[in-house]
Order: structure tokens, then sequence, then C-alpha cells
């Protein structure tokens, strides 16, 4: 069978995902910044030797890759982004960072490195494909606006039939493939919000901050409604000064918040708001709420869901394919749904014997490399369902 | 000098220019009077041809917004053009506000010197021109840094982080109550937290660490042990509450200012003598000064004087003071 010959020889390629995948880990870039991994990646593809590259898709970055099949048949897209996080890297690793202050702290190098892999496979066996395969290595997911709704826009999905993409999980054992029918992901969004003390009021800006952050809190905790889940994250405290003489003139939280449903974000937006003039007249400040909406909640196909795992059920162990309860990170991956039907998996990449595994976003954050198998062996799974042997 | 000085010290006052050479500026227009700056920027002016046995200090601005420096600092000119007029003999130390260098505030003064005199300015509605009284004068500064330390993570993953922002901001919350339900009430004093950082920046990214700055400004060792013991208990507990790891260092600033008692009689008797006789009120200040460190060499008292018609009030309190037998400074009655 197709599926079989294609994860041999994923097998037998894993020292050089592996080898891959430590390279962008070592050489992280920011979104709209990934210029030497896109150039990487371009490389590793004109080597592999796919039908067609095509570079700087979208509004940075991107690149769409395509592998034609022996026959006539749908085309689905395979999708894996390719940036890194502003953190410094404290991860016990013997290919640590070496940009200092960025690091692949969110599994996107294990993506890239997985889905070359995939690519690096089908390329030898175009003849076994009854359709086509597009490969959307994408840019800047990490940061708004994304790079999935320009490649979109770009026209990367004009003649693709379905659309699917992973993401690796660190607190779920390697080699778990989890899915979820509905909801993938949340609405996305982030606000900034700015205290400053002007010289009329006096008022001071850090307790007010304070203030801002504590009360802040009951947004999620007893303000919302309790049936629909919402997460309201602070996750930078920016000051005009750094004195132990004199409070800061102004102060800026940063942060992001994410709900499940329209009605909750806009619930939230608008509290975030009224927090801001409260905290204003009660400590004699200027707070002022900016909210960014950010990416769409990602709402699989559940018919293509449900396909997919039947799929993984007939080359994965039962107990390793489960569904996984909705979580509350954002992915621009929804906008390729919002065009396409497919959907988003999640596959393990904790290490068994861990008990205590660092999330994603962490400054220690690491992978179980064996992840990568698992992934390329889903993406194979997914285009053997779709346009493989599997499918005639 | 005046109306020229005043014009040109409010022009300077508009500009983040160089205040100490303004200052030595306008001190070398001045005739018999010996200026030198220190390596701190300490700037010193003596007058007459002996060497002093009386000092005063004040404080001299650094940039637009000292303006109470500013108004302190000026009244002095006066002061010091009067002295060296009549060949009298004091030394004038002025301090740059963002100095606390113990050895440039204890070097700046000579080894004549048996009596430092502060000089503060006060709000213009006070009833009386110029006062001093017994007790601690300035306030001892201590500062504080805590740091947090929890769990980063993924901004939509709270549950599975220690968010050492929200803790941060819930032991600055709980600090207050050092002030308003811990320490006696009538002791003045108090605790500012000046700075909090957390995060690098990011939207998206639960901060794994935390630091919060801070300062005591209290009027004697015993609050400011209060004062710190409490911000270490509060600050750890609270951490503890939320499963994060806090930790406390203080240092010590600047030390309190307390007169000299007798001093503060003999000055009263000089002021009542050039002023009329009045209560002096009992008052503080509660902005730091490292010029405690000098009255750990030398006694002292500080004098709070009216900003109305400063300049008149600190030239006759300063001539009375200086034409006072240095000797009976100290004689009890």
């Amino acid at each position: 069978m197709g599926y079989e010959k294609w994860t041999k020889e994923l097998n037998e390629n894993y020292d050089q995902t592996v080898s891959w995948r430590r390279h962008l880990h070592e050489n992280p870039e920011l979104s709209f910044q990934e210029k030497n991994t896109a150039a990487f990646i371009k490389e590793t593809l004109e080597e592999i030797g796919v039908d067609k590259i095509e570079t700087n898709v979208g509004n940075g970055y991107g690149l769409v890759a395509r592998i034609n099949g022996g026959y006539e048949g749908p085309t689905i897209a395979l999708r894996a982004d390719f940036d890194a996080l502003e953190i410094s890297e404290q991860a016990d690793v013997p290919f640590q960072s070496k940009n200092e202050g960025i690091m692949h702290a969110c599994g996107h190098d294990g993506h890239t490195a997985s889905l070359l892999s995939v690519e690096k496979v089908l390329a030898n066996h175009r003849e076994d494909l009854h359709g086509n395969v597009v490969f959307i290595h994408q840019n800047a997911e990490e940061m708004i606006p994304g790079g999935a709704k320009s490649m979109v826009e770009a026209g990367v999905l004009d003649d693709v039939d379905y659309v699917f993409g992973i993401h690796l999980n660190s607190l779920v054992d390697s080699e778990r493939v989890n899915f979820q029918p509905t909801f993938g992901a949340s609405n996305a969004d982030f606000f900034t919000v700015t205290v400053d003390s002007n010289e009329d009021n006096l008022g001071d800006a850090l307790l007010a901050a304070t203030a801002y952050l504590t009360q802040g809190q009951k947004i999620a905790s007893n303000m919302s409604d309790a049936s629909k889940p919402v997460v309201v994250t602070f996750a930078t405290v920016e000051t005009s000064n750094d004195s132990y003489l004199e409070t800061p003139d102004q102060v800026v939280l940063k942060g992001t918040v994410r709900t499940l449903h329209q009605e909750t974000r806009e619930f939230v937006m608008e509290k975030l708001d009224k927090l801001a003039q409260g905290i204003s007249l009660a400590f004699d400040v200027d707070a002022v709420s900016d909210y960014d909406v950010g990416y769409p909640s990602i709402k699989n196909t559940p018919q293509e869901v449900y396909r997919a795992v039947d799929a993984f059920n007939r080359v994965f162990p039962e107990e390793e394919v489960a569904e996984l309860p909705i979580g509350m990170g954002g992915e621009d991956f929804s906008y390729y749904l919002e065009e396409k039907p497919g959907a988003f998996f999640r596959v393990g990449a904790k290490f068994k014997d861990d008990d205590s595994p660092y999330p994603h976003h962490h400054p220690k954050f690491i992978i179980d490399e064996s992840s990568l198998l698992r992934s390329g062996q889903v993406f194979l799974a997914l285009v053997d369902e779709y346009i493989g042997q599997q499918a005639n | 000098m005046s109306k020229r000085t005043s014009v040109e010290w409010n022009e300077a006052l508009n500009q983040d220019g160089e205040f100490t050479e303004y200052i030595v500026n306008v001190l070398s227009w001045i005739e018999n009077v010996e200026v030198t700056v220190n390596d701190q920027n300490f700037i010193i002016a003596a007058t007459g041809d002996q060497p002093a046995e009386i000092a005063f200090y004040t404080n001299y601005p650094t940039s637009k917004k000292d303006k109470q420096e500013a108004i302190e600092s000026h009244a002095l000119f006066e002061s010091i053009q009067q002295l060296a007029s009549e060949n009298l003999n004091a030394q004038f130390v002025f301090r740059p506000t963002n100095s606390f260098d113990k050895a440039s505030v204890q070097s700046s003064f000579s080894p004549s010197i048996k009596t430092v005199y502060v000089v503060k300015m006060e709000k213009d509605d006070a009833d009386v021109p110029v006062y001093v009284s017994k007790g601690a004068q300035i306030a001892s500064f201590t500062t504080f840094d805590i740091n947090v330390q929890g769990r980063g993570g993924h901004a939509a993953y709270p549950d599975k982080t220690v968010d050492a922002t929200i803790v941060s901001a819930a032991i600055v919350e709980e600090l207050q109550q050092v002030v308003s339900r811990n320490a006696n009430p009538m002791a003045k004093g108090r605790l500012m937290v000046t700075n909090i950082q957390s995060g690098e920046g990011t939207y998206n990214i639960i901060a794994d660490s935390a630091q919060i700055k801070g300062n005591i400004i209290v009027l004697d060792d015993d609050n400011n042990d209060l004062y710190k013991t409490r911000i270490e208990e509060i600050a750890t507990q609270v951490g503890k509450a939320h499963n994060a790891e806090v930790s406390v260092e203080f240092n010590n600033m600047t030390p309190a200012v307390h007169n000299d008692d007798t001093l503060v009689e003999r000055t009263k008797e000089i002021i009542n003598h050039e002023f009329g006789v009045y209560v002096h009120p009992e008052t503080a200040s509660l902005i730091a000064d490292p010029v405690g460190f000098a009255f750990e060499e030398t006694p002292g008292a500080t004098l709070f004087f009216n900003q109305k018609d400063a300049e008149d009030i600190v030239v006759k309190t300063v001539q009375a003071i200086v034409e006072f037998p240095a000797e009976q400074l100290f004689e009890e009655e």
C-alpha cells in the first residue's frame, strides 16, 4: 500500500528530518522577519524536487510548493508554519537558539521539518497519487495579522479541495494524535491598555495599572457568561521609567483575549474599555484600552474530521487517537477553513517520562522529536485517504 | 542681581540644560566667593576669608521637574551675596538631586564646619516665615526589589502557568496595607512602588517572572524595620498563595535626619529675635535626602521656610545665624 511504502521511507529519512528541525531551531526568526528560514525551506524544496515553488506568497516570506500526482483527482493542501517567538531560550538542548532573544517555543520548527519530510517522500512517489498536493509553508502565524489570511487572498487555495494542518502539543505524550470535531482553536484578540499620569491629575499610573490588572481578572472570573469559555491574559507590563524614586508617568499593559463565541468576544472588549474609564476616574489618570480583533476561531469541518480520524485509526494504535477537549489557543489556520473544508489536528510531543512538561511559549519548551515522525505519518495518512491508494 | 538672576533662572528651568554649570556661573558673578565642584557635581561655595564653622545645605535641580529644589537653591544665592559683601564666613553646599553618594555628602563639608543647617521650602500657606523643630526632620530612604518567579507559558492556557504579572499586581495591591493598616497613623511614612517589569513585550506569552521596585520613606528606624518586615511577609505570602517564589531585597540608601535638640533651641531664639516670637510648628519632610550622612559627623538642624518672600527671609535668617557666636549654638540654657 502507498501509505506503508511512504512511511517506510519517512522512517529512513528520520535523521534528516531531525537535522532540518534542529537547524531551524538554532536559527529562529520572528514573524515577518523569516528571511533566512524561507530561504532554507526553498533550498530544501529545490533539493527535494517538487514540481513548483512559489516564494513571497502573501504578506511576507510564505512559500507554496506543489506536487502533481500521476493521476487526476482532488487537490489537498497541507500547512506548516515557520515563525518563532520573542523568548530567550532556557531549554537544555545542544542545539539552542543562536539568535539572542528569539526561540522556536511553539513547535513551528517541528511542523516545518515534518512537512519537508512528507514533501521528500511524495516527490519520490508522485505516481501513487490520484490528485495533487499543495504544501503551504506559512509565515508569521504568531503575530497579527498573521500570514494565513494573506496567503488565502493570494490564492493558495484556489484549486484546493481540502486543507489540513497540524500542531505539536508539548503537554500530550508523543505519538498521540488528537482531534476536535468542532472548535479547533479560539478567537485570539490582543489589547493594549495605556495608563498615563498627566501633570494635571498627578495620579499614580502604576497603582492605577495594578488595580486594572487585578480588577481585570473579574471579567473572566465573574462577569462573563460562565457557560462560554473566556481567557483574559496580561502578558506584559511596561513602564516609562526605571527608578526607585519616582513612579512612572506611563504604564502600558499588553495582553490577549481568547473566546469561542462572538458575543463573549464583544462583551470582553466592552468591559476592558469600561474598566479603563472607571480606573481613570478613581485614580485621576488617563487609562485607554485599545482592542485589536485577531484570528477567528478554528471551525473544523466535522465530516472531514471524522473521515480523517477513520484514516488515523487504520494506521495508528487505537489508544493513540483521541478527541481533545477544546483549548483556548489561537491559530490563523482558521482562515483556511473559512475557505475550504478540512481540519486541524494536534500531535503529542511530550516525552513520555516527563511528569512536568513545559507549555508552549515557555523558555524551556522542548519536544520529543519522535513526534516529527508521527506528524509526517499524519500528513501521509491524510494524503493516502484523500488522493492515495486508500482513496481509490 | 535678583531681577536678572530670576529671569535667567526661569529660562534655565524651562530647558533640560546643564544646571550645574548655570549655578556655578551665577555664583561666580558674586565677588569674594570661592566656588568648587566635586566629582559628583556637588557645588560648594565659601564666603569670608576665614574657615567657616557653619554650613548651609540644600538641593539644586537636575531636571525641569525639580521645581522645589529650584526655589530652595535660588533662595540661597541672595544669602551668599549678602554674606560675601560683609565678609562673613559660611559655607554653602548644593547637592544635585540625583546623587545619594555618602562620601560626596560628607566630603563636601570642610573640616572646620561645626554645624550644618538644611534649607527646605514649605508651602506658601505656612503661617510663619521660618521654623525649626526637634526630632526627625527628613526621612530615611530605603529601596526594595521584589522578584516574582512564576511559570510562564502560552497566554491561552493560564491554567498551565503561574502568572508572574498577576502575582506582582496582587503584591502591590496588598502592600498598600502596610501604610493603611500596619503603621501607626501618626507616624509619617510612605511606601511607594515605583516600577513593575514583566513580560518581554509580547501579547501572548504569560510572563515567567516579574520585578517590582520601590522605596520606603520613614522618620525612624523602628518604622523602617516594620515596613521592611511587612513588605517581606506580604510579598512572600502572596507569592506562596499563587504558587510563585518571591524574594525581597532591601538597600538602606540614606538615614533619617534628626535635629540636634540644643541647636534647635538656640536657633529658635535666633529666629524669634529676628522675626518676633511665635510657635514653631512640628513638621518633617518625606523627601529623601542624603544629608543625614553629614549629620552622622556633624550636628545640625533643618530649617523650613515659607516659600512666600523666601529670598528675603532666607537672607535674614542665614545672616542672623552666621552672626550668632558659633560657640554658643550648643550651650544649654
